[in-house]
């Protein structure tokens, strides 16, 4: 089964989420912030699909975080969320997907599913960041 | 302040209170094997902020008692304990303790059985930080 992880600074959101995306047969992490998402992706766990909010707390937010993604594990899919007014710079980032809040979690469920999540790519493997 | 409590048609519910991103990995995982809901919060604050809401239905708040902040795991309990009388609260420690501690829920909980033995999770926990630590 595909794992997902989440990061959202929001904790009813992100469990909102996590709990749709559970009852779609999904194993979902979470995280809290991108340095939680950091700890989890380069840790002995296995990620196949990121999902991150922008604005969030810590020493880097949800796009750094996407860059950082983007160089270190290039096949990862990644999915960018936010809420913000002004649509930020996606440029470069090489995004699966963006979506704004409030998104509708049936159409996050079929962008993923549309993703064919396969796990056997050189980088999907755990400790990849 | 609301009744914030689980209805009988959904497994228990379990808010895991935890500041180490990869405990809480494995404590939920555990937790959720064993057939429990698993609401999950990095801090105190967050941890409130889910209890206040009434539609997510809470049973048990499971914390370690460092959570990083100003509010720790005590104060955290006192808080509930006052505003949510209804609801049980276990504090750990230590992943070691957290561990024992999730065996014991799943021995009461909604599957009656630990899907594994609790060492295991502490031996995960290991096993994730390890790497971690190697980079």
């Amino acid at each position: 089964m595909p794992s997902i992880l989440i990061v959202e600074d929001d904790p009813v959101l992100r469990f909102v989420l996590a709990e749709f995306l559970r009852s779609e047969n999904h194993d979902v992490m979470e995280a809290a912030s991108a340095d939680e998402a950091v700890e989890i992706l380069s840790s002995a766990a296995v990620v196949d699909l990121l999902i991150t909010d922008v604005e969030m707390p810590g020493s880097m937010d949800g796009l750094a975080l996407a860059r950082r993604v983007r160089a270190n594990r290039p096949s990862l899919p990644v999915i960018v969320v936010s809420g913000w007014g002004a649509l930020p710079d996606l440029r470069g980032l090489g995004l699966s997907a963006f979506f704004r809040k409030p998104y509708d979690l049936d159409n996050v469920a079929a962008h993923i599913a549309s993703l064919a999540l396969d796990r056997n790519t050189d980088d999907a493997q755990a400790g990849g960041l | 302040m609301n009744e914030n409590t689980a209805s009988s048609d959904r497994p228990d519910t379990v808010l895991l209170v935890e500041n180490e991103v990869l405990v809480r990995l494995a404590i939920s995982e555990y937790l959720r094997h064993c057939g429990y809901r698993v609401i999950e919060a990095a801090s105190a604050s967050e941890a409130l902020t889910l209890l206040a809401e009434p539609d997510i239905g809470i049973d048990v708040v499971f914390s370690a008692v460092e959570l990083g902040e100003e509010t720790d795991g005590f104060a955290l309990a006192r808080r509930v304990r006052t505003e949510w009388p209804g609801l049980n609260v276990i504090l750990t420690g230590n992943f070691e303790k957290a561990a024992r501690e999730a065996g014991d829920l799943c021995e009461e909980g909604p599957h009656l059985k630990k899907p594994y033995e609790p060492q295991q999770v502490v031996d995960w926990i290991k096993r994730l930080r390890n790497l971690r630590r190697d980079k």
